[in-house]
């Protein structure tokens, strides 16, 4: 047989009438699968994109200072040099609400009355017994439900922390960083220690 | 190169419409069985689709789509080599409806080769069935161009050592009386 025979013989294998509508067929069922799979991944990919971007916008929401923070941390500045003690009123207000003095061996340099946006609170600027200073800012509300904030952080070099205490009265703490935190607690289990002291 | 998905449809029906025959031909005498070589065919589409993206050159497409055809047989074939009753599945093939001489032809065709090295037979197949050059060829199986060389002559040369039908006048089917 000559290679043109032979090429003649190979080529007149008959191939199956319906082969090429099958292949047809089965590729557009493919051509479907791919689609529903795109759809699916793609709508996967854009639900965990939304939700990680979600999760940044709670996180970066979650440790941002605080209004109250900011505001508290203002304040300090303005009356850093000012001192002053306590008044009649003030005094009343802490007997009423079952807060102790400070320790004796933590100074208090400032008590005054200031207004955090709309809230009243008493401020307290207390020296540790050997350096750093403590700013306790106490207003009387009840506890509010969790807004999502963080309960402690730092903003410009003071370490803050804010509580409520029982259901009764809120605390805003900023401390710098020559104070101690042991001193910073000392102070709390002091001044409110006829309460049990809840996180905000 | 770059394509927009509906162009690409429409090539790749083209590409079914023009070339299945000649992918099954290849799969069937490479594995003398009909529904398998059906099989590795509907495959080598399936995978071609998968991979339409490493298609460089459109001109290429046939000798693309027997590449892929080639790993889908070699797949096939190390899982089961065998030899199966060549007649019996020309039957299922359904030449039944053809004449009795092209029967014998391809049958003898078939036999002769079942016996070859699957190397040999594809080789050869590739340069007679398809026409490709050897340097095509080479290119395509990624061997040297000496090697294409001597697998087609040992092909060759075996079909040679056959003695075909129309040699001996001997038909395998009774002849149909020509009207």
């Amino acid at each position: 047989m000559n290679p043109k025979q032979l090429t003649e013989r190979l080529k007149k294998l008959p191939v199956a009438d319906g082969l090429q509508a099958k292949l047809e067929t089965n590729w557009r069922q493919q051509l479907m699968q791919t689609q529903k799979k795109n759809n699916k991944s793609r709508g996967g990919i854009l639900a965990m994109a939304a939700s990680v971007l979600m999760v940044f916008a709670v996180m970066i929401f979650y440790y941002q200072t605080p209004t109250q923070i900011s505001l508290a941390y203002a304040d300090i500045l303005k009356d850093a040099d000012l001192k002053q003690h306590f008044s009649a009123e003030q005094q009343r207000w802490f007997k009423q609400n079952h807060l102790a003095s400070v320790p004796t061996n933590m100074p208090l340099e400032l008590v005054k009355n200031c207004r955090l946006g709309e809230q009243m609170h008493v401020h307290l600027r207390v020296a540790g017994e050997h350096q750093g200073k403590v700013n306790v800012f106490i207003r009387k509300a009840a506890a509010q439900l969790n807004d999502f904030h963080a309960n402690e952080g730092e903003l410009r070099g003071l370490r803050w922390q804010r509580f409520n205490v029982q259901n009764n009265l809120q605390v805003l703490v900023l401390y710098d960083e020559n104070m101690r935190k042991q001193g910073v607690n000392h102070l709390l289990k002091t001044v409110f220690s006829h309460y049990h002291l809840l996180q905000v | 190169m770059w394509f927009s998905k509906t162009n690409v449809r429409k090539k790749f029906q083209l590409w079914i419409e023009q070339h299945h025959k000649a992918l099954y031909r290849h799969a069937l005498w490479m594995c003398g069985e009909a529904s398998l070589a059906e099989d590795m065919v509907q495959e080598a589409y399936f995978q071609a689709w998968q991979n339409y993206r490493h298609l460089k050159d459109e001109r290429k497409v046939l000798a693309w789509l027997l590449t892929i055809l080639r790993r889908v047989i070699y797949r096939e074939y190390r899982h089961k080599a065998r030899q199966n009753s060549i007649q019996q599945q020309i039957q299922e093939m359904g030449l039944s409806e053809f004449s009795a001489v092209a029967q014998g032809e391809c049958l003898d065709v078939m036999q002769t080769l079942a016996t070859m090295n699957i190397n040999h037979r594809e080789a050869l197949l590739l340069h007679t069935l398809h026409g490709y050059s050897y340097e095509e060829i080479s290119q395509q199986l990624h061997v040297p161009i000496g090697t294409v060389m001597s697998r087609i002559s040992r092909a060759r040369k075996i079909l040679q050592q056959t003695k075909w039908q129309e040699d001996n006048n001997v038909l395998p089917f009774p002849a149909q009386k020509k009207v």
